[in-house]
């Protein structure tokens, strides 16, 4: 019964988003009929509350009569797992996404009351179609309530590589970034139906922006960190097709940030602004299609076939689209805003925005191109982490000398002597940095330490950026106290973010150039070197897990002869699908990691009985993913600043006020 | 389904869609009968002018750049004023109230089409709790197999039950589960032979045929506490053997042979095997699963459980369902007579009921 509730609400939701775009559409100039379309944005997100729910139902209680539920879990998987299993499988994805979707169009109709009328009810309309499309193939093409005539006795499992806590909430947070970029999306298509763009629209797509960006990065570290410990492999970015599909709405959600702020601030580039706000989201849909046509072999693909993905690639099309086609129509007769000078606050934000959107494009086109080749005369090629290290990285490396200027030059006509100037310091501390870095680790490495130079370069930068706005040692220290009291939570927020962007290149850096890795067959008892640590492997046992047999490793770590910590990396076999995984073992040092995985088990020349330990001392790892999770928490920090949240506490609060005094 | 849940399912899908066009109708009151608060695009530009007296007066602006920076968002505040130009229309109340009726219409339209209405959830839970009532005759061992997980998770210290566990599983073809229940049942009764010895044949088994060093392991130790026994005895011959100590595992063998009953059914496979290696030098080539005399102790039990029923049989003919058992009980071990006999002695003794009959038929040639 529950199983089927859930399949009719999918459909009802599916027939509410429709209505939603009808409805809204037509209560552009009718309050009446907008409001209609308002609930019926509010019914579909409670329609699909109750698919999902339905769903995770059928997971936890192992319902194998419903398709998907046969196809991805088992008896034996842990409730975390079955739970997360909802959302492992294709179909169950899709509810998500669209959960996601109606989601955010029920949070339009709520948060949206400071929106003018017109504006907010276009919107419902394109996110309501946005929903109608992803709905539709997901109640026709790819139902996740669909029933076997003849329910198995057990399930096939969940790829085990996916049954990890991060992997449990990666995918949600994955999604609500991507998802979150519809809104953008729709406030922009809307607009340009409208005709209206200006500074107040660039305000008020910001919060929306700013928290699909956020949501993104969260998301993506997480995927990040998960494909460290969880693969076993050592590295934690594999520019894989599927890394790089979240990777490119994420570089233009960072651009339309940047220009949405010179937008709002001076009504400048709002043709850009409009574009990125579509591009965004059309490269979240992209990422949505690549996942799941069947053309990407990845540890994320969903084995998906290519008929699916082709109805996926056309709601992209009809999509992007219809939204790229009006911005051609409309983009022309935009106004141009603020005009400003080539040296000021808002050309180093074009800067950014070619930066990141080269970079996107530069990835974009790694990405793709192999699978276009393929598909042309069947030669397969890759495009590995030679061609982003070659095109990728110096892209971003502009951007990255040149990103502390920002904030230091003033809108419209900025002084470059004067930047240059303040930043003197930073530039000082960087130089040192580097050189320390260049004369002091070994082996011995230019580019690396280069690369150390422009991490410490950023993390001054964004220090001088709070300087510079507190006028920290140019007006008296009351004075300079006064303003510190008095910044903007905005203001905090792009300092955190520059920040925590520092902190990843330098983590990045130092991981990259100077870990240390060990391959080693080990028998019981034998020790190894690794970089100043010493790895004995003690013993190894075995481990009856709930759907898994695991070989453990203890081994003990010792720098000097002092022991640092135990070890117990495994190795697993899920039988229900046959395969094996590696349970990474972790020591955390300070910045460092030093990370174990236990291969397969081997013979000595003895005979004895011996396992593959793979060992890597991972200098300043945790800095890659404590840079990102600073920045996520810079977005946030920017989302809370009281100039986005004026506009619906005011009205509410007004509207109280008027309530209580009728009554 | 039964017919309350059914009208439990149509009362919530009801009360899903009544909800939703409550919404719809509710929000549409609302907004129609909200005032219009003004363009919000010019409050927008009001308030950006307000925030620059407040960075003012926290002194982040210089006076240079407020008195700019004021003019510029005034300009801006103007535009907008000029451009709000709110056009507002009454009605649309017949559209609201006809999507409010006719969307959850056209759901259940689609639902009946595309869904299975009426169909009952099938959780695990409730299906094994099915297996567990229903005659284990008429299940599969999958089914078997999942019912006494199912009753092995209540008394998880219960090795005999953890054995019929692992038999089920081993017959549903699931041979890391079976050896996942014999090494629990062997954690309750360390010095139980009988559990090392089926854990090594699984090991064998699952390692198509080969004894490995778990096999060896788990032999070994069933030897510990049966010397005599002679399932790990062959195998661990077989392992020398293997290892090319063949004259060793020969040895062992013969020794194995002499000390068989003259009615060993284990006996003619053995000898055979004897003279294959003595032939050929070579270890003889991995069993198949079914006449494996790894099996032998367990086949043993199996083989007493069925002379049981047929002892049971002869002193009481009058049970059609135990005969049924019976004659499918014997396609499964391979005796093909026994089966023949039975069969016809069960089809003369239900002439007159065709039931019996199809069923008896079906039995014997589910095996064949």
């Amino acid at each position: 019964m529950i199983v089927e509730l859930g399949a009719f609400a999918l459909i009802l939701a599916l027939v509410l988003s429709i209505a939603q775009t009808a409805l809204s559409a037509a209560g552009a100039r009718r309050p009446l009929l907008a409001g209609a379309g308002e609930g019926a944005a509010y019914g579909a997100f409670i329609a699909l509350v109750v698919t999902f729910g339905a769903l995770i139902h059928a997971f936890v209680t192992s319902d194998f009569s419903v398709a998907n539920v046969a196809n991805n879990s088992h008896t034996a998987k842990p409730l975390l797992y079955r739970v997360a299993g909802a959302w492992g499988s294709h179909e169950g994805s899709m509810v998500l996404w669209c959960l996601a979707l109606t989601g955010f169009g029920a949070a339009i109709a709520w948060f949206g009351q400071g929106l003018p009328r017109d504006l907010k009810a276009r919107s419902l309309a394109v996110q309501g179609a946005l929903g109608a499309l992803f709905l539709a193939y997901t109640v026709f093409a790819s139902n996740p309530m669909a029933r076997l005539a003849d329910p198995p006795i057990e399930g096939a499992s969940l790829n085990p590589l996916l049954q990890d806590p991060a992997l449990a909430i990666h995918p949600p947070m994955l999604y609500l970034g991507y998802v979150g970029f519809s809104v953008v999306f729709s406030l922009a298509v809307a607009a340009l139906i409208g005709g209206r763009i200006d500074a107040a629209w660039a305000r008020w797509i910001r919060p929306w922006t700013l928290a699909a960006w956020g949501l993104l990065t969260i998301g993506i570290t997480l995927g990040s960190f998960w494909a460290y410990y969880e693969l076993g492999w050592g590295g934690w970015w594999f520019w894989d097709p599927v890394e790089n599909a979240s990777f490119m709405p994420w570089l233009m959600g960072a651009a339309l940030l940047h220009s949405a702020v010179v937008t709002e601030k001076r009504g400048a580039l709002p043709g850009w602004t409009l574009f990125l706000a579509i591009a965004a989201f059309t490269f979240s849909m992209l990422g949505a299609f690549l996942v799941r046509s069947g053309v990407l072999t990845s540890v994320h693909a969903f084995a998906v076939d290519p008929e699916r993905g082709l109805l996926l690639l056309g709601i992209l099309g009809v999509a992007a689209g219809g939204a790229f086609a009006l911005f051609a129509w409309r983009a022309p007769s935009l106004s141009p805003g603020g005009g400003f000078k080539p040296i000021s606050r808002e050309s180093a934000m074009v800067v950014n925005n070619i930066v990141l959107t080269a970079a996107a494009a530069a990835v974009m086109f790694g990405t793709l191109f192999p699978l276009i080749r393929e598909a042309i005369d069947g030669q397969t090629i890759s495009a590995g982490p030679p061609y982003f290290n070659l095109i990728f990285v110096p892209i971003m490396v502009i951007g990255l000398v040149l990103l502390p200027f920002g904030p230091m030059l003033a809108w419209k006509r900025g002084d470059a002597l004067g930047a240059a100037q303040r930043l003197g310091f930073a530039a000082l501390l960087a130089v040192g940095a580097g050189l320390l870095t260049l004369a002091v680790v070994s082996p011995r490495k230019a580019l690396a330490s280069f690369g150390v130079a422009l991490g410490f370069w950023l993390l001054a930068g964004a220090v001088a950026e709070i300087g510079e706005r507190v006028r920290a040692f140019r007006v008296p220290w009351p004075e300079v106290r006064r303003r510190f009291g008095g910044l903007p939570r905005g203001a905090w927020g792009s300092s955190l973010a520059h920040f925590g962007l520092g902190l990843f290149v330098l983590g990045a850096c130092f991981e990259t150039a100077w870990k240390i890795e060990l391959a080693e067959v080990m028998e019981a008892g034998r020790s190894v070197p690794l970089g100043a640590y010493e790895l004995t492997l003690d013993k190894v046992g075995v481990v009856d897990g709930p759907n898994y047999l695991a070989e453990q490793g203890l081994l003990t770590v010792r720098k000097g002869g002092k022991v640092v910590c135990t070890a117990e990396p495994e190795r697993r076999f899920y039988p229900a699908g046959g395969q094996t995984t590696q349970e990474v073992a972790i020591c955390y040092r300070g910045l460092d990691q030093v990370y174990i995985t236990l291969g397969e088990r081997r013979a000595t020349a003895q005979g004895q009985p011996a396992w593959l330990v793979r060992g890597y001392f991972n200098p300043w790892v945790q800095l890659i993913f404590l840079g990102p999770l600073l920045m996520a928490l810079g977005g946030a920090v920017s989302l809370s600043d009281r100039r986005l949240r004026l506009a619906p506490g005011q009205k509410s609060k007004g509207g109280r006020k008027s309530r209580e005094a009728a009554a | 389904m039964s017919l309350w849940l059914t009208v439990l399912f149509w009362t919530a899908a009801a009360l899903l869609s009544a909800l939703a066009g409550w919404l719809v109708l509710a929000l549409a009151r609302r907004r129609a009968a909200a005032p219009d608060a003004g363009d919000p695009g010019v409050a927008m530009h009001r308030r950006q002018l307000a925030e620059i007296d407040d960075l003012v007066a926290r002194g982040l602006l210089s006076d240079t750049e407020q008195a700019e920076v004021r003019a510029e968002a005034g300009k801006r505040l103007l535009a907008a004023d000029d451009a709000a130009r709110p056009v507002t229309l009454g009605g649309g109340r017949r559209i609201a109230t006809a999507a409010a009726v006719l969307t959850p219409l056209i759901a259940f339209g689609v639902y009946l089409w595309i869904g299975a209405p009426g169909r009952a959830d099938a959780p695990m839970a409730a299906r094994i709790a099915a297996w567990s009532k229903a005659d284990p005759d008429t299940l599969t061992a999958a089914q078997v197999a999942a019912a006494l997980t199912q009753v092995a998770k209540k008394t998880p210290n219960d090795a005999r039950l953890l054995e019929l566990l692992a038999k089920a599983r081993m017959d549903s073809g699931d041979l890391f589960g079976a050896a996942k229940a014999l090494r629990a049942a062997a954690r309750i009764e360390p010095r139980n032979p009988a559990l090392w010895n089926q854990l090594g044949v699984v090991f064998v088994w699952t390692s198509g045929g080969e004894v490995g060093p778990d096999a060896r392991a788990a032999f070994a130790e069933a030897l510990r506490f049966d010397p005599g026994a002679a399932s790990p005895r062959y195998h661990l011959a077989l392992a020398d053997i293997a290892d090319g100590k063949t004259a060793q595992g020969l040895a062992s063998w013969r020794t194995l042979l002499a000390g068989m009953a003259a009615d060993d059914p284990n006996r003619p496979p053995l000898a055979a095997e004897i003279a294959e290696v003595e032939r050929t030098g070579k270890p003889p080539a991995p069993q198949q699963q079914a006449a494996a005399p790894a099996g032998a102790d367990m086949d043993q039990a199996i083989r007493g459980m069925v002379d049981g029923l047929a002892a049971r049989l002869e002193a009481d003919p009058n049970d059609p369902e135990g005969w049924v058992r019976l004659v499918r009980a014997y396609g499964v071990l391979g005796e093909a007579g026994k089966r023949d006999a039975a069969l016809a002695r069960a089809n003369t003794l239900y002439k007159d009921q065709p039931q019996v009959l199809a069923a008896l038929k079906a039995a014997s040639e589910k095996v064949q």
